[in-house]
């Protein structure tokens, strides 16, 4: 719910909003940052991750068996109202049905986490195939992967966000607009200095560096030998966490029972059984300046053990991928799952269920070297000098300050 | 004991995850190594290893220094838990055992009292303002008027809906009268609100729908308005959306913050303005011909002051404290001493 704001400044209402983002966006409905802003979820996490109502305003679970009842009188952009059978159909990959006002799933999980993600978010198409929200802003412009607008959503339930409008602009993020004023909000590249604040997000991306193919003793020479240390203090400027396992600290509690070792001795003798190992090729995202950066880091490191591991920018043929995966579940279990999906490892199993579960599996899969955690990197963006109260992608409390 | 000090403390309960983990790990000679990688206070996980040594001892076990089960547990933290491993070595062996338990919602108890403010009321949920009525304090929120000692409530006709929801309460002999942007309602005690078809007045504006300001004519809209003195006469201060703050005389200043408010004294009528920068505080001020002179020290808060308004000889200010996320209500006076 909205609560009333600090009276030492309280929020001014109007303005655009100029935002930039890295990913391009082709589904304004999908997992991304503009589902954020066009759409609810039927709940929301607070500050310590538990589930508050939004679009729902209560839940039960009974028998594996979540109700989920309705918040009456929302409406969608379109001005259709939001009904159970239009929630439902929205989350139908969760076998969702209507029962009234209420909508019904059947999952032994914590489900109501799992509903404040954005891939959960409640829209629908309208006639003419425009996708539909009922979050604080509707859309109004969309060039796909290119470009969209937003404008207010003056009918939004939670009362009308203060910004009359959003720009949002894909597929850049320059610090040099930001520092120009020609935008307020860009998505941060933590490999460089940045001369403006940086709003930091929990760690959420696991960096790390996933190969099926390579020899086992040649995946865990190369693990042996990456300096995590300066990987996170030299690069990365001590932003997010060294990572020695997949899931980070904050969403486990257990991450320092993997403790990241570095023994180049033992990468030595590992590589010795090899008599001569070949070259290695490690591929990254060339848009990824991070990963640019880690990638050659991890080139540097391996050579000390006597493997050549040759960078290759693109998502071409290579031995080894280094790969950047989200995490957006606060269940451990289904995140794990989902690392490994992301890193083109699919668990074959259902997800852990248990904390003592999750971390055994967790053990399992670092214990081959298939996967080699190396950081947990936070989304950051910077902020213009006009932007107030950021706190997340809903940019339903952000204002701008008056010049 | 403070209310929420002793609640904190129930919450903080170690003895149901101390006896789960004790079962998990007990064996009749152990060495047993604690440590606490947890945001928890020194105190407090001294609690948590005694409780888990306790656990251990009830099931027999023998805590040694040197045997050939060695256990190390760790009490770390996740955004939603607190989590206790603990990694048990029987020669080659190790084990791992995790028990979790929920980080309780109130950690620390509200900051203590400060000059010149006493406090109301304090609860989980916002709160826009409060009214003595009958001896009791009524608590305007967002959607109903609570009478806070006894819990009973009544629904406002429609909910204060904007996004920086504010409303004021105020007693009128046995009717309660809730302002809100949507509207004007009146209640007795524990009973519904009705609309009212009277205008908010109060602030010598008018609310803007949907908005959290006010507008009055040509005037520039303000977040609040207050009326003072200057050398004997009244006068009323607006407090701008464009960071000034006016007199109906035309003089204007910045500093101050969004809410304002006048309050009798023996030296005149001051006005208290929130302060724009951190720490969150409120100053009273003189007006002296038509411009602002601090008058004494500010008041600082815990958190971000969410309402100020004036209820003639004192003013009620809400706060939200930052820690604990709870609202306190406090009645703001000001002593002059000539």
């Amino acid at each position: 719910m909205a609560v009333a704001a600090s009276a030492a400044t309280r929020p001014h209402y109007g303005g655009t909003l100029r935002v930039q983002i890295r990913t391009r966006v082709t589904e304004p409905g999908a997992d991304d940052q503009l589902a954020w802003l066009l759409c609810d979820r039927l709940v929301r996490l607070d500050a310590r991750g538990e589930p508050q109502p939004a679009l729902a305003v209560s839940w039960q679970q009974e028998a594996g068996r979540w109700k989920f009842r309705l918040r009456s009188g929302v409406k969608f952009h379109d001005g259709s109202p939001l009904t159970a059978a239009a929630a439902a159909s929205a989350l139908e990959s969760l076998g969702a049905t209507a029962q009234g006002e209420s909508i019904m799933i059947r999952s032994d999980r914590p489900l109501a986490l799992e509903l404040a993600r954005p891939r959960y978010s409640v829209w629908r198409r309208a006639a003419e195939g425009v996708v539909v929200g009922t979050g604080p802003f509707r859309l109004t412009e969309f060039e796909p992967g290119q470009r969209a607008v937003f404008a207010a959503n003056d009918e939004y339930w939670e009362g009308r966000p203060y910004l009359d409008s959003v720009q949002v602009e894909m597929g850049r993020a320059q610090a040099l607009d930001l520092e120009l004023g020609k935008a307020d909000v860009i998505e941060a590249d933590l490999s460089r200095p940045l001369r403006f604040p940086v709003r930091s997000g929990p760690p959420a991306d696991l960096l790390a560096i996933a190969s099926s193919t390579l020899d086992p003793r040649l995946r865990e020479a190369i693990a042996h030998t990456i300096d995590r240390a300066a990987i996170h203090g030299v690069l990365l400027r001590k932003q997010g966490a060294i990572a020695g396992g997949l899931l980070p600290q904050w969403l486990t509690g257990y991450a320092h029972l993997f403790p990241p070792a570095r023994d180049v001795a033992r990468a030595r003798q590992r590589v010795a059984e090899l008599h001569g190992p070949p070259p290695v090729t490690l591929a990254y995202d060339a848009a990824d300046a991070v990963a640019r950066a880690v990638a050659e880091r991890v080139a540097v490191n391996a050579r000390e053990a006597g493997v050549l591991v040759r960078t290759v920018p693109g998502g071409g043929a290579a031995d080894a991928r280094l790969v950047r995966a989200r995490i957006t579940s606060l269940d451990p279990g289904l995140a794990l799952a989902e690392l490994m999906a992301a890193a083109g490892q699919p668990l074959n199993a259902a997800p852990a269920a248990s904390p003592e579960a999750c971390y055994l599996l967790e053990r399992s899969l670092l214990q081959d070297f298939r996967i080699i955690p190396l950081v947990h990197l936070p989304e950051a963006v910077g902020l213009g000098p006009r932007v107030r109260n950021w706190t997340g992608w809903d940019l339903a409390g952000v204002w701008l300050s008056t010049p | 004991m403070d209310l929420v000090v002793l609640l904190a403390l129930l919450l903080l309960d170690f003895t149901g995850p101390a006896r789960e983990l004790a079962r998990k790990i007990a064996a009749p000679e152990m060495v047993l190594s604690q440590r606490n990688l947890s945001s928890l206070e020194a105190k407090d996980f001294a609690e948590a290893r005694r409780a888990l040594e306790a656990e251990l001892r009830a099931r027999g076990a023998k805590l040694v220094e040197k045997a050939p089960v060695e256990a190390r547990v760790s009490l770390a933290e996740s955004l939603r838990e607190y989590v206790w491993t603990a990694e048990i070595r029987r020669g080659e062996e190790v084990e791992t055992a995790i028990v979790t338990m929920k980080v309780p919602a109130a950690k620390a108890p509200a900051p203590g009292v400060v000059v010149d403010r006493k406090l109301l009321w304090e609860q989980e949920q916002p709160m826009l303002d409060t009214a003595m009525i009958g001896g009791q304090l009524a608590v305007l929120e967002p959607d109903r008027i609570v009478l806070a000692l006894q819990g009973t409530s009544g629904a406002l006709p429609a909910r204060a809906a904007g996004r920086d929801p504010r409303g004021r309460l105020v007693a009128e002999g046995d009717t309660l009268v809730a302002y809100l942007f949507e509207g004007v309602c009146r209640a007795k005690p524990g009973g519904n609100c009705l609309p009212s078809a009277e205008p908010w007045l109060l602030e010598g504006g008018s609310p803007a729908p949907g908005r959290n300001y006010f507008t009055l004519g040509n005037a520039p809209a303000f977040y609040t308005s207050a009326v003072a003195e200057d050398r004997g006469r009244p006068v009323r201060l607006y407090a701008g959306v464009d960071g000034r703050t006016r007199l109906a005389s035309g003089e204007s200043w910045t500093g101050w913050g969004s809410d304002i408010a006048g309050v009798e004294t023996a030296c005149g009528r001051l006005a208290l303005a929130t302060r724009p920068t951190e720490p969150e505080a409120i100053q009273a001020y003189r007006i002296v011909e038509g411009q602002p002179v601090a008058a004494g020290d500010p008041v600082e808060f815990a958190g971000p002051v969410t309402a100020l308004w004036s209820t003639g000889a004192s003013a009620t200010a809400v706060a939200r404290n930052s820690r604990t996320g709870r609202y306190a209500a406090f009645s703001l006076t000001v002593t002059c001493s000539r």
